[in-house]
């Protein structure tokens, strides 16, 4: 089974089986325009730590069925695994699903955003400005806005 | 391996330079649809720069060098250490200054936050990206993130396509649950002074315990484009106030369309008026529209009221009701808009609001008596064909043409009881057509549903037109309807509503056939089991001869001699084995009101349903009764035992 030279943005080189990275689309095609070679594939838009979380994902998710069923795949649960790869930091998780997104990752994009949803799913207004550090910025004509809606909606 | 110089060489974030990269990269590469790669310019890179090597997969590690580099460690929680600093806990904090509408901003996607980066996190993802984050959220949770900033709130003001599904999470806590429809409402405000609701094409509330009429009835006057509502499985919303939203509906919508012709040239006045004053906004004009919930009770009382309200058995209470049955009353509308006048001098045409006017599907599932175990009282079938001459009439009326009299008549109350009694012969000439052809079933092995399929067609000549129109529009699907719904009556008993036989199929408990999916009533109340019209029908006149002959129906049964089997290639075994099966299955009466359920032969079945000391299980509608009764301390025979009336059939 022939291997893939891949090149992160900061220069690190990892070499992975063909099939675990033809799990990216982008590199999937950017072989098949190629074919067969010994020059290492750039990637300039993710890091080595990134890229080495995405490849982690890709070797164990390599003998999945490819699903084209859009609905059914927005729609499943993230299994056990991927929840456990999912714990990390924000900014890690927030790369990993922009490197998904560059390099074609349908799958992990899904778990990626299922993630963040989950995240934010069910909280306040309140407990999602924890959560990101979001700083409440509204203008006085906007609150009151806000206290509008809360006065129509308490005055039912 | 060597660690080569890279200080001409680097990948810089920032600045990009012409790109180094051989040009056969370039033809799939440069023409991705993302936005990352497409508004980026490429790196500079060269094989001269690698400073690492991985390997991954079954392969063993080349050098690998990953936590003993200068630059990357891994330490022993497992986090990443960039030149000794843990990037874990680096959280951003927004700009303090206003960044409005910078989502999509990608010119900054490359640069990588620091600990001392004040920007949100939120700011590297494109537009793409956080939009099909959001598109995973439920409505109530969009409008907290509205609250949380002004970017968020001005995003999700924008993109609409985000608001077509209205999804509502019944999953919540009960704490997050109670404050729910308070921000439903806060949303239905947010959304149309945002003039968003126009937007709104699906309204799903499944599952919402804390749906009430009053604020259905809110959302469906607050989003006029409705194409889809879907109130599965919602506990305070039954069949009837379905009903009475329907009609509710059907009659505003001709009222206001009249209404609207009445007024017509007060509105343009008023229009005129307008552009002129800017101050005006018609936001606000809709949203008292949609205070004026108010209603009184509804004047006529109709058949329903006293024929039994209390059918799906939980406390319709006359202010709920209201909501519903106000919604159609014109007079209170115009004594209401005329006096108050809207308090910004509209027409009373904008105190109506159209609803449900574009409806193509309406999911109900969970909202009849024999699906909630309650007693029906052969109510459910006439609510189910109310409702769907209801929405032949909302896809009919909505032109606001003069010629609007009803083109279903309501049926009377003579009607009624004469459709109760069709009902009864109907069940009664299904099952004497099962023990008069038992002997004869060459012809009936045919067919797939044998006395069903007679019978349903049934229409005896003394059966006044009126009744048989309705009876063809319960039964049928009438294709003139513009609304599909997800319910269908029985195939079995033709008496409860079931899913359509198009969308669930099942496989019959004892001869493994495919079989539609049936009412409550008739499969397993437990393992929801079903069994298809033949071993149905057969179980029923194994039943009707065991309660005659109990011993005799064991040995009829073990013997397996009367069962027909569904293929002609059947064995003996076979045919013992579906005997042995259809034996299994039992019927339980309610010990109260004798209302029936069916269990099948599964332990795990029999002893959930069943109280192992007495053997008699009791439905729900009895044991709400039960825990009325002692929650007031009435004494128990202050409820007399009351058969109900499929017991005497």
């Amino acid at each position: 089974m022939s291997n893939v030279r891949l090149l992160s943005s900061d220069n690190e080189e990892f070499v992975v089986q063909k099939e675990v990275a033809e799990r990216s689309v982008l590199i999937k095609n950017m072989l098949e325009d190629v074919g067969e070679t010994d020059s290492a594939i750039p990637l300039p838009n993710v890091t080595a730590k990134v890229l080495k979380k995405v490849i982690e994902w890709c070797d164990h998710h390599s003998s999945d069925p490819v699903t084209t069923d859009e609905t059914e795949r927005r729609t499943t649960d993230i299994d056990e695994w991927d929840q456990k790869f999912m714990e990390v930091d924000q900014e890690t998780l927030f790369d990993i699903i922009l490197a998904a997104n560059y390099l074609d990752i349908k799958p992990l994009l899904d778990v990626g955003c299922k993630t963040v949803a989950n995240m934010i799913k069910g909280k306040t207004a309140e407990e999602i400005r924890k959560i990101f550090n979001i700083v409440n910025d509204f203008t006085p004509e906007e609150e009151a806005q806000i206290r509008k809606e809360n006065e129509w909606a308490e005055d039912r | 391996m060597k660690k080569e110089n890279t200080s001409n060489n680097s990948y810089s974030s920032t600045s990009f330079s012409t790109p180094s990269i051989p040009l056969r990269w370039m033809p799939r590469f440069m023409c991705k649809s993302s936005p990352l790669t497409c508004r980026q310019s490429a790196p500079t890179f060269s094989v001269a720069s690698i400073t690492k090597v991985h390997t991954f997969g079954k392969h063993k590690q080349q050098q690998s060098d990953i936590g003993s580099s200068n630059n990357i460690n891994i330490d022993k929680a497992g986090e990443v250490v960039f030149n000794g600093r843990h990037t874990h806990g680096s959280r951003t904090k927004l700009h303090q200054t206003r960044q409005r509408h910078h989502f999509n901003d990608t010119s900054n996607q490359n640069s990588h936050l620091n600990n001392d980066s004040v920007e949100s996190i939120w700011t590297k993802l494109p537009m793409e990206l956080i939009q099909d984050i959001l598109a995973r959220l439920d409505c109530i949770t969009l409008y907290q993130l509205c609250l949380c900033s002004s970017l968020f709130r001005h995003l999700l003001r924008k993109t609409t396509m985000l608001w077509r599904t209205l999804k509502v999470d019944s999953s919540l806590p009960p704490g997050r649950q109670q404050q729910t429809p308070l921000e439903l409402y806060k949303l239905v405000c947010f959304m149309v002074t945002s003039g968003i609701h126009v937007h709104v094409n699906s309204l799903v509330l499944d599952g919402c315990s804390f749906l009430d009429p009053a604020l259905l009835d809110t959302l469906i006057r607050a989003y006029p484009n409705l194409i889809r509502l879907s109130l599965v499985h919602c506990p305070q919303i039954g069949c009837w106030q379905i009903l009475y939203m329907l009609r509710a509906s059907i009659k505003g919508n001709y009222q206001l369309a009249m209404l609207a012709k009445q007024y017509q040239p007060t509105q343009e006045r008023q229009q005129q008026q307008r552009h002129i004053d800017d101050t005006t906004d018609e936001s606000k004009i809709l949203l008292a529209a949609l205070k004026t919930t108010k209603q009184p009770q509804q004047q006529k009382m109709t058949l329903f009221t006293r024929t039994g309200f209390s059918d799906v058995g939980f406390s319709s209470s006359s202010s709920t009701r209201d909501h519903i049955l106000g919604l159609t009353n014109h007079h209170h509308h115009r004594h209401q808009t005329h006096t108050t006048d809207n308090g910004n001098g509209s027409s009373p045409a904008e105190a109506l609001l159209p609803c449900l006017k574009h409806l193509t599907r309406l999911d109900m599932e969970g909202a009849f008596p024999s699906e909630r175990s309650y007693k029906s009282h052969t109510h459910e079938m006439y609510c189910f064909g109310e409702i769907k001459k209801a929405l032949l009439q909302l896809g009919q009326h909505q032109d606001g043409d003069e010629n609007m009299a009803p083109i279903y008549q309501q049926l009377s109350e003579a009607h009624y009881a004469l459709y109760q009694f069709w009902l009864l012969l109907r069940s009664h000439m299904l099952r004497w057509d099962d023990s008069g052809q038992e002997t004869n079933d060459n012809e009936q092995q045919q067919r797939d549903h044998p006395r069903g399929r007679q019978w349903q067609d049934f229409r005896p000549p003394w059966l006044p037109d009126t009744l048989v129109q309705f009876i063809q529009i319960t039964e049928q699907d009438h294709p003139s309807s513009s609304v599909k719904i997800d319910l269908a009556p029985c195939p079995l008993c033709h008496r409860n509503v079931a899913p359509p036989p198009c969308q669930r199929r099942s496989l019959c408990y004892a001869c493994q056939a495919p079989t539609p999916m049936v009412c409550a009533q008739c499969r397993c109340h437990s393992c929801h089991a079903v069994l298809c019209p033949r071993c149905h029908h057969t179980h029923q006149v194994r039943f009707r001869q065991s309660t005659q002959n109990e011993s005799l129906h064991q040995q009829a049964f073990a013997a397996g001699t009367t069962i027909t089997p569904i293929n002609t290639n059947t064995t003996q075994q076979d045919t013992t084995k579906i005997a042995s099966l259809l034996s299994s299955w039992r019927t339980l009466h309610c010990q109260q009101c004798h209302l029936p359920r069916r269990i099948c032969g599964q332990p795990s079945c029999s002893t959930q349903l069943e109280n192992s000391k007495h053997h008699r299980w009791t439905c729900t509608s009895c044991q709400q009764q039960q825990q009325w009764a002692r929650q007031r301390k009435v004494p128990p025979r202050f409820f007399k035992k009351a058969r109900h009336w499929s017991h005497w059939i």
